[in-house]
């Protein structure tokens, strides 16, 4: 008996050992008072730079100058893409088509270093720093080799050396420690609108410039002077103006806007492109699948749609979900009040409601609900329906989530902890048989309304959510159900997954796919459904994939810019592809003005 | 001594032994920051400013033992945490992946363990002649194979070139559907054993279609490891006394290398198959991810990647138990299988 | 040392145990001439990164100045399978030398003295032998970050327990033996029983092992790489170069064979390194096994 218990607390020590000799090491701090590792010596001494080096604007631009985009884009993204001057790309309300660009001029980069304000002749003192890239990616490697090599060419005495870090480690790097000289992140839409990427590039607390230490009060002030201007020739100027101060300031190396290319099988065809839209299929309501004799790929699963990607659904809850995989799936589900009027990012189209009405002078959005909409597995839906949709979003506002995209038009703040409930109670209301939202500027009207249309507005249907322990809609059960930690807590997050839309819910098999199945009380008679179902599965190897979409068993697949030319090799005869399609994301090197954050 | 006793003391060293896992992964991933932590929970870098309040929401900042101890807690009243890579609570994610391995798993452990006798008791019965040397370069061949290559050849030629004859993922599209709908039962979701328990003789055959080659590809990598030891084993045995005996006494070569050699040669088989069992029973990642047959092996590799903690350690938990179990059969049938062994004494 | 003679003969009197020699000799051979016939361009930082020739995606056929091709994003083949022979046995060297300075000091300490040591070391062992070692591996690289440095540490931890178990029972069966006593009765310390008595006796399974074990840590560190853990992308080992191949295993329909190159060749190299030591080590096994049967 007692040898047992003897030998049992031989584990305990054992496992107290183990643990000792791992902790032990990161206990010892220690090392160099260095603010960043990357930054070699932390002077410029020509084996390192000062914490501060890229706030003197000719270090910034000389970097800017320094890069090859032509190369860029040829090789990181296979040609698919255009050099952007700033963050507002082609199709964002607001864009510039003459707006400055740099172009890859040693000479012009030389001229700039060697006249450096701060730090005099760069190019005689030289520097050492690490750029830093998320392992696995390789287009970003390629961007900091062509950075590395274009500063080498400026002169030989910049020698810039190549580290890949884990994504999470970045991550916290950027928000953290922000010890990185210069990293690279990209943004893309939510909505089509200058100010949606203007913000976070530009914008001193906005959710990038923030973290690298660039923006002041009166940059924050033109911005939001754009944003609200509501005679369109001077916003528009505005913004140009805003264009044209990226430019001249240089916070970052912009890089360039890719341009997609979807890869059907023969028999596929209707695609129709919304750069908007979440799906990577975009709008499959007007997909068609049929047997298509010109292509040789076999015709299977006939009536049936399968797509494959690589990426995981995060929630079904339209509140929660706020990355593309998610958003695609809860539109098939669930529906909004309007949508995207085909390839439009401006036009629109009723969908759950029947027409709308701005009115100025008390900066209303009026909504007309249709009558005679049933849920799937649940009631008619009436106007209570949506204005609880929005009131929920607004008080579950899960950490990280879109629910910022209601806060900022209807209560100019970012989050539930700047309100409380009286005001988002008075923001959406019912009135009738329409719905009211009271935004808090006219500037908001088509910026609202792009926000409507996105997947985070769906409608849900309120018994059914309050049914299955969703909130109730009293202030006193707010507090229940705000700020979830797990997405499994919230009540929509996968099997009760429950709308009006053209298909149904079947079945989650997490980690493997979503399969919804057409949906047969839709209200909208005249509408055509292409598909008895959808499945979108996760498939992580590429070669898998591509055998799939040859072989029938899949009907679009999610294929990486690197392997365009190898699948345009097949595509003659068997698939249908699309070029050329002009996606809102952008790339961009940030410049970090303060490395290893400012002082505490 | 006393079986009953003998299992109830190896169950017991199951707990400080599950302890000391747990307790040195979670060491190794405190070395992460909260903030290098708490990315696991965003999708997308927009979401780079929740950070902060993720670290609160989830305590990542408390100190080490502070978040063991929450961890452990949690465990005791029967709660293992969400696995964020599986998208529902550790304790449903075990159970959800667990299906897929266990059915390569029970496909490929006899492949594996039969063909291996086999071949090492050729090896062994015809010992340096070219039987021995071609046996020996094939299984150490299968064996320097990298997985994925010899997985993604074989999905290539039988997949692609031969025109969908054997597909990866587990099911074909009508066949799924036909296992999701209410005209199937599902009852240990291994698409095998449940077709043929809702005598269903299509879903049968396309499941094991779908396994053929993902079982090849584990199989063809494991085969080499039983060989090499059934062979050193059947020489060592072939060598003994008693042999000699049966020859002199006249008997067949055949009886003497099957019946009698061969019964001694297994004992250390027998030992090293439960491992191997063991093994496929705790996921082949590599064979998983080609083939897109999605088991705990491929959700542990996600886990870990990524940095999932809580997965992790219900993983560690998981495989502990495994190993310990395994271990103790293992222990028992060798007792009976070697009358020369007693329970619980020390063994060679 | 006549054993050691001894041993050679019978190697070469082997064909299949000469051919592992003969091969590993070749790997031995390419790793010293690597720096001669793929010289590392001037400037570059890190002999190990593979130098790009452009940034194209596709892989491109065996040419001129490119004699086994390029793998995706332009790194040439041939200099890195010619560099990655030096990694490899960098990896793999590094790891078995270390496990067994791990093992053979805490398996002797646990085998020798007995007792609490022995409990301790065993149990903990015992916690790091329950847990799959890929898993294991995975999560220690992905901590430390992708490199091949924590790729080696990795291994080490997941490596050691075996052998520290395999040379613990090899030291309980020697230190009963009748030399031992002997050197104990004259009075020898433990330290010097251990060295000069019971380690060298003890160590020929390990040493066993490891032999073949050189090819299980270069299939284990390709197989990290493959899941996007191992040495970085452009790095001169195979694993990596492996990886960068995977998307172009299948070509085009009408030549599904069409980036062979960028596949086979460094899977090659994989393939004949861990089949020569493990031919090498299953000689070794067949030469030792009949003198540790005689005791």
């Amino acid at each position: 008996m007692s040898k047992r218990v003897l030998k049992m607390g031989w584990i305990v020590v054992a496992a107290l050992l183990c643990v000792g000799l791992t902790i032990l090491p990161a206990c010892g701090g220690g090392g160099p008072v260095l603010p960043s590792e990357y930054i070699g010596s932390g002077a410029l001494d020509g084996d390192g730079i000062p914490y501060n080096f890229f706030n003197d604007t000719n270090v910034r631009k000389g970097c800017c100058y320094a890069f090859n985009y032509p190369t860029y884009i040829a090789s990181a993204m296979s040609g698919q893409g255009a050099q952007r001057g700033s963050p507002v790309i082609e199709g964002l309300y607001g864009y510039n088509p003459a707006a400055s660009k740099y172009n890859y001029n040693i000479t012009k980069a030389r001229e700039l270093f060697q006249t450096s304000p701060t730090w005099g002749n760069l190019s005689a003192i030289g520097f050492k720093f690490t750029l830093l890239y998320n392992v696995g990616n390789l287009p970003r490697k390629t961007a900091c080799e062509l950075l590395a090599e274009g500063l080498y060419a400026v002169s030989p005495n910049f020698q810039v050396s190549i580290l890949p870090l884990a994504w999470s480690t970045i991550l916290g790097k950027i928000s953290g420690t922000r010890d990185m000289p210069l990293y690279q992140v990209g943004w893309g839409a939510d909505y089509a609108h200058a100010d949606n990427f203007i913000v976070p590039f530009m914008h001193s607390q906005g959710g990038y410039a923030a973290y690298q230490g660039y923006g002041d009060a009166a940059l924050d002030a033109d911005i939001k002077a754009a944003l609200e201007d509501s005679n369109s020739t001077t916003q528009l100027a505005k913004y140009y103006a805003l264009q044209e101060r990226y430019y001249q300031d240089a916070p970052g190396i912009a890089l360039a806007q890719p341009v997609a290319r979807r890869y059907f099988t023969g028999h596929i065809s209707g695609f129709t492109y919304n750069p908007v839209d979440p799906g990577y299929s975009c709008n499959i309501r007007v997909l068609n699948k049929s047997n298509n004799g010109s292509s040789t790929v076999p015709y299977v699963n006939a009536g049936n749609f399968i797509e494959e990607t690589i990426s995981e659904f995060d929630s079904l809850d339209p509140a929660w979900g706020y990355d593309t995989a998610s958003g695609e799936q809860v539109q098939y589900i669930y529906e909004t009040l309007l949508a995207f009027n085909g390839s439009s990012t401006s036009a629109f189209v009723p969908r759950l409601a029947t027409n709308w009405s701005f009115n100025l002078s008390d900066n209303t959005l009026r909504f007309t609900i249709r009558t005679g909409v049933n849920f799937t597995r649940g009631h008619l839906m009436t106007p209570e329906d949506v204005e609880y949709s929005f009131e929920r979003a607004m008080t579950q506002d899960r950490a990280g989530g879109p629910c910022w995209m209601f806060f900022a038009p209807l209560l100019n703040c970012m989050a539930y902890t700047n309100t409380n409930w009286t005001a988002i109670d008075q923001s959406v209301e019912v009135d009738g048989g329409d719905v009211v939202f009271h935004l808090c500027g006219n500037w908001w009207e088509i910026i609202f309304k792009q926000i409507l249309s996105g997947p985070w507005s769906s409608i849900v249907d309120k018994d059914w959510c309050i049914a299955h322990g969703d909130w109730n809609g009293t202030e006193a059960d707010i507090v229940n159900h705000l700020h979830p930690a797990l997405k499994g807590d919230t009540a929509l997050y996968d099997d009760n997954a429950m709308g009006t839309g053209p298909w149904k819910l079947d079945d989650w098999n997490h980690g493997v796919q979503i399969k919804v199945v057409k949906n047969t009380d839709y209200w909208d008679g005249t509408f055509v459904n292409p598909f008895d179902s959808y499945t979108t599965k996760s498939v992580n190897e590429y070669t898998q994939r591509k055998l799939d979409l040859l072989a029938g068993n899949a009907d679009l697949i999610y294929v990486p810019a690197t392997m365009f030319t190898e699948m345009d090799f097949e595509a003659p005869g068997k698939l249908n592809v699309w070029r050329n399609l002009a996606t809102l994301s952008f790339d961009a090197f940030f410049f970090n003005m303060i490395i290893g954050g400012p002082p505490a | 001594m006393e079986l009953r006793s003998y299992i109830i003391r190896r169950l017991l060293l199951l707990i400080p032994v599950l302890w000391g896992v747990t307790v040195f992964i979670f060491g190794i991933t405190m070395f992460f920051s909260p903030i290098e932590r708490a990315s696991l929970y965003i999708t997308d870098i927009k979401q780079i400013s929740a950070l902060p309040e993720i670290i609160a929401l989830y305590g990542l900042d408390k100190p080490f033992y502070v978040q063991y101890g929450t961890w452990i807690n949690q465990v005791f009243h029967g709660n293992l945490g969400w696995s964020t890579v599986g998208g529902m609570p550790v304790w449903d994610a075990i159970w959800h992946f667990l299906p897929a391995t266990l059915e390569l798993a029970i496909f490929a452990a006899p492949l594996i363990v039969f063909t291996g006798i086999f071949l090492g008791t050729r090896a062994a019965a015809n010992k340096d002649k070219p039987v021995d040397h071609v046996t020996r370069i094939l299984a150490i061949s299968g064996w320097s194979l990298p997985t994925f290559w010899l997985g993604l050849v074989l999905m290539m030629v039988f997949y692609g070139y031969f025109r969908g004859f054997l597909p990866p993922d587990r099911l074909s599209f009508w066949m799924d559907a036909l296992v999701n709908s209410d005209a199937f039962i599902r009852y240990t979701h291994i698409n095998t054993i449940d077709a043929i328990l809702n005598l269903n003789g299509r879903v049968l055959l396309d499941a094991l279609r779908h396994l053929i080659l993902p079982v090849i590809t584990i199989s063809t990598v494991n085969i080499a490891f039983i060989m090499r030891l059934m062979r050193s084993s059947m020489l060592e045995s072939l060598g003994r006394g008693y042999v000699l005996t049966a020859r002199a006494k006249g008997l067949d070569e055949r009886t003497v290398v099957n019946k009698h050699a061969r019964r001694n040669a297994l004992i250390p088989v027998i030992t090293v198959s439960g491992y191997v069992f063991a093994g496929l029973a705790s996921g082949a990642v590599i064979t998983e991810s080609i083939f897109s047959f999605k088991g705990i092996g491929w959700w542990a590799y996600q886990a870990a990647s990524r940095l999932d903690i809580p997965s992790i350690l219900g993983f560690a938990l998981f495989t502990g138990v495994l190993f310990v179990l395994v271990n103790l059969i293992v222990d028992i049938i060798y007792t009976r299988v070697d009358p020369r062994v007693r329970l619980g004494g020390t063994v060679q | 040392m006549t054993d050691w003679k001894f041993t050679a003969r019978q190697l070469v009197r082997n064909p299949l145990s000469l051919a592992g020699v003969i091969i590993i000799a070749i790997f031995v051979i390419i790793a010293i001439i690597a720096p001669l016939v793929a010289p590392t361009p001037a400037g570059a930082r890190d002999p190990y990164l593979i130098p790009r020739d452009g940034y194209t995606a596709q892989p491109q056929p065996p040419s001129e100045e490119h004699p086994f091709g390029t793998t995706e994003g332009q790194y040439d083949i041939f200099y890195g399978v010619m560099w990655g022979t030096r990694s490899a046995f960098r990896v793999a060297l590094i790891v078995i030398g270390i496990t067994i300075l791990i093992g053979v000091v805490l398996g002797s300490l646990a085998g020798y003295f007995g007792g609490v040591i022995d409990e301790v070391i065993m149990r903990i062992t015992d916690i790091f032998m329950a847990f799959p070692w890929l898993i294991l591996a995975m999560a220690i690289v992905a901590v430390i970050g992708p490199s091949l440095r924590s790729v080696m540490i990795a291994l080490c931890a997941v490596w050691w327990p075996s052998y520290a178990r395999l040379i613990r029972g090899d030291i309980l069966q020697v230190r009963e033996e009748d030399y031992v006593e002997a050197a104990r009765g004259l009075g020898a310390s433990s330290g010097r029983v251990i060295t000069r008595h019971v380690l060298p006796n003890a160590i020929y399974p390990a040493l066993i092992m490891a032999s073949l074990d050189v090819g299980a840590v270069v299939l284990s560190a390709a197989a990290l790489s493959f899941l996007g853990l191992g040495a970085p992308e452009g790095y001169a080992d195979w694993g990596q170069m492996t990886q960068f191949a995977h998307n172009w295993i299948v070509g085009p329909t009408n030549e599904p064979l069409k980036y062979w190159y960028a596949v086979t060749i460094p899977g090659l190299f994989i393939f004949f390194f861990v089949l020569g030591f493990n031919l090498l080590g299953d000689a070794f096994r067949d030469i030792f096994d009949p003198r540790l049967a005689r005791r």
